[in-house]
């Protein structure tokens, strides 16, 4: 028995020293070549004027660091590709620990972002952003299909099932994100008409709401405004949100509702997200939508 | 419970911790451990189907005990019944009822009868085949006076839920493994060795071989009208590794950690491919049920000793079982099909026992071209009926067939061929090396290596890992 277990000792600790060295090179892009992952990390000192939470379809469509300078605010989106609003709860969480309340609160108000289904992102969509986790997003990441104890228990296993994904991180790629106000969307290619989120409707249900109430209780002196990016007209057709403008005027809540803008495809890498000048359109809008509330706040 | 999942990685060491140091002086408590173990690890895939296998083992408990003690043959022959009719009517029910009742509505309906008849939503157990045909095996041994009743229900309780086999075999005799469970256990430094080498191959088998394979073959039977009649080959060739390395990988596992318990489980695989003729072939595939089938229901028929007509009677039956127990599909029946088809002239020429007792390339490093020529051939036969196998329906079987000369391109999917084509030539060139013995020994070096060539296909050639094929049958 014994020698067994030296022998076997000897052999799984060499096997585990293989796994912490594969470890290292991904350690050490993440802290210290992607500048992008590491801001997304640094929340302290922002003090946004105005935040907008969202996932990828706010992330797509607002160019904060234009709208920042053509309002003269300090915009921040705090919106994240291949979250839903389960994640970005907690994430405002510990945005408000370090910043102030912002003046103005945008919500994204639709089924994509209020939606909680754990079927529509696969690991994949988590693993770059949940690595130099500091809010105990693991947890919360265990609600979704193909999370696995072991993916942080175990080092570099994982990587198992994203087959050329290591090489990628391990080598440093840069992830493209500029993190900070937001990012500018990929420039318009080829017009994909594929659905970016497998739905078959576009539907809001009532219990979806409950978490406006939370991201509203976590800033009660903020202006609270739902907002709805636009959405391509094939998938429109399919829009139901009734529970989101129901919920706009039982709590005297704006709903700031670009989903009904009728949007040339042209605008749209998918169903679900709008390319650069998708962009820039809902820039544009936005940033003449703050003004307006600019106007209506001035005595 | 997969195997190759880190779940398992953590409750092997458990389970194996407890049983040698915590409850090793103390046989019962180590069946019991065992007991409870294997009822963990069934349970870790669906808790409610534990109520079969409890089933099935108290039944076959308290029946062994009567068929012992039963005064005359005729009662004995009764409570056999019961226990056919339990494990039967568990197994008929669980996996062939959609089967039969869309078969019904079909005949009916060909003759113009209309039906509305709805089929069940019955989830399949994982492994029900094997743990009912391995507790069926204990009560005909003991009516056919082969073996004595236990009287312990711990011991037959572990002797029919075995954690290591009990989902995909080998399905194991009670005269093998029971009398191996009601005895002491010692651990031996060389057990356990040869142990965590035979799961390590299962493992580069499964996840090196098997799981690489799978995209490509999926790709193929999935949409065989879309490819060249060479991709289509190739993806044929590829399910033949494929489903070797899956079931042949589990049996090594399986085999690997008993012995990690101080158990020997029966060989299930002998290096198949490897095989002159299609009844070699039968002799070293799935050797666990091809030897059930041939103890339980050929020879009961009466084997090869009676007339020639009633012998190829009973090598029709028994293939056309063997498929069946596949599956419920007409599928599996074409693959048992083509497989007495093609034993039955080595049967008519008395040649079916010709390579027995030497193996290919014996006393010598390469084979003869003639043996190539064999091998090659029996590989072939082999292949093709794997297309029934593989295949959904037998339609889209005849079609995979079918598209293959109708299409002209000899192109190749460039799909992550430049690993699996050396991982299948390694592990057919290892299994070459070791045909001689009944499995593989593994030097610390070679063990590093598969090591890392496992990890190195989980992070970047392997998508999601990938259930066992068998779990299903």
């Amino acid at each position: 028995m014994r020698r067994f277990f030296v022998q076997f000792g000897q052999f799984s600790g060499a096997f585990l020293a293989l796994l912490f060295l594969l470890e290292i090179p991904i350690q050490w892009n993440y802290k210290t070549q992607n500048a992008d992952m590491a801001d997304w990390q640094k929340l302290e000192g922002i003090n946004a004027d105005i935040v907008f939470i969202g996932n990828s379809r706010t992330w797509h469509s607002l160019d904060a660091d234009t709208a920042s300078q053509k309002t003269g605010h300090n915009i921040y989106a705090l919106a994240q590709d291949g979250w839903q609003v389960r994640l970005l709860n907690q994430k405002l969480k510990t945005y408000l620990k370090q910043n102030r309340q912002p003046e103005f609160f945008f919500i994204q108000a639709d089924p994509a972002f209020l939606g909680t289904r754990t079927n529509w992102y696969s690991k994949s969509n988590f693993l770059k952003y949940l690595f130099l986790d500091r809010e105990g997003l693991q947890d919360l990441m265990k609600a979704y299909e193909g999370y696995h104890w072991w993916d942080w228990s175990i080092p570099t296993i994982r990587y198992a099932g994203l087959p050329g994904r290591y090489i990628i991180d391990a080598t440093g790629s840069n992830m493209g994100i500029h993190r900070r106000h937001g990012t500018l969307p990929e420039s318009a290619g080829v017009q994909e008409r594929l659905p970016a989120i497998p739905m078959d409707v576009w539907k809001c249900s009532v219990r979806s709401t409950a978490w406006i109430d939370s991201l509203k209780g976590q800033c009660p002196s903020s202006k609270i405004i739902l907002w709805h990016p636009p959405i391509s007209q094939a998938l429109s057709e399919k829009r139901d949100i009734t529970a989101i403008t129901s919920y706009s005027i039982e709590h005297n809540v704006p709903l700031f509702d670009l989903g009904k803008a009728s949007l040339a495809d042209s605008m749209f890498k998918d169903n679900t997200h709008v390319n650069k000048f998708g962009s820039i359109w809902t820039t544009d809008t936005v940033v003449a939508f703050i003004q307006e509330l600019n106007a209506l706040q001035q005595p | 419970m997969l195997f190759n999942s880190p779940d398992f990685l953590l409750f092997l060491p458990i389970v194996f911790g407890l049983y040698w140091f915590v409850t090793q002086r103390n046989l019962k408590g180590q069946n019991l451990l065992l007991l409870v173990a294997s009822y963990v690890f069934y349970g870790w895939w669906d808790w409610r189907f534990l109520g079969l296998i409890a089933l099935s083992t108290i039944v076959d408990f308290l029946v062994g005990i009567r068929i012992e003690e039963a005064p005359d043959k005729a009662r004995k022959k009764r409570w056999l019944w019961v226990s056919l009719a339990v494990n039967l009517g568990i197994l008929g029910y669980f996996k062939y009822a959609n089967f039969f009742i869309e078969n019904w509505i079909s005949a009916w309906q060909s003759l113009g009868v209309t039906m509305h008849a709805s089929t069940l939503q019955v989830i399949l157990p994982v492994g029900i085949s094997f743990y009912t045909f391995q507790t069926l095996s204990y009560s005909i041994d003991i009516y056919r006076g082969n073996l004595k009743a236990t009287r312990d229900p711990v011991a037959f309780g572990a002797f029919v839920s075995f954690f290591p086999q009990l989902v995909a075999g080998p399905i194991e005799r009670a005269t093998n493994l029971l009398p191996q469970i009601t005895a002491p256990r010692k651990f031996t430094y060389e057990q356990g060795r040869d142990g965590m080498r035979l799961i390590l191959w299962g493992m580069f088998k499964k996840v090196v071989v098997a799981d690489s394979c799978a995209p490509y073959v999926d790709m193929c039977f999935d949409n065989p009208e879309a490819f060249s009649g060479s991709t289509l080959i190739l993806g044929a060739i590829l399910f033949s590794f494929q489903i070797y390395g899956d079931f042949s990988g589990y049996s090594d596992i399986a085999i690997g950690t008993a012995k990690l318990f101080g158990f020997e489980l029966m060989t299930n695989f002998k290096f198949p491919y490897f095989s002159r003729d299609i009844a070699e072939f039968w002799r070293r595939w799935h050797i666990s049920l091809s030897t059930w089938f041939r103890d339980y229901l050929y020879i009961p028929l009466g084997g090869s000793r009676v007339s020639k007509p009633k012998a190829i009677r009973n090598v029709f039956v028994i293939f056309l079982v063997s498929g069946f127990w596949h599956g419920a599909n007409w599928t599996f029946i074409a693959w048992g099909g083509i497989h007495a088809l093609l034993f039955i002239p080595l049967f008519l020429r008395g040649t079916n026992r010709k390579n027995t007792t030497s193996i290919v390339a014996q006393g010598k490093w390469l084979p003869s071209p003639r043996e190539l020529l064999q091998m090659g051939l029996t590989f072939t036969v082999v292949t093709i009926a794997w297309v029934f196998f593989r295949a959904d329906t037998l339609p889209q079987a005849l079609q995979f067939i079918h598209t293959i000369p109708s299409t002209q391109s000899q192109t190749f999917p460039t799909t992550k061929l430049y690993a699996i084509i050396p991982a299948v030539a390694y592990m057919a060139l290892t299994e070459f090396k070791h045909r001689k013995s009944d499995t593989i020994r593994l030097s610390n070096f070679t063990a590093g290596f598969l090591c890392a060539i496992i990890v190195g296909f989980q992070l970047e050639i392997n998508d999601s890992p990938e259930s066992f094929i068998y779990f299903q049958f």
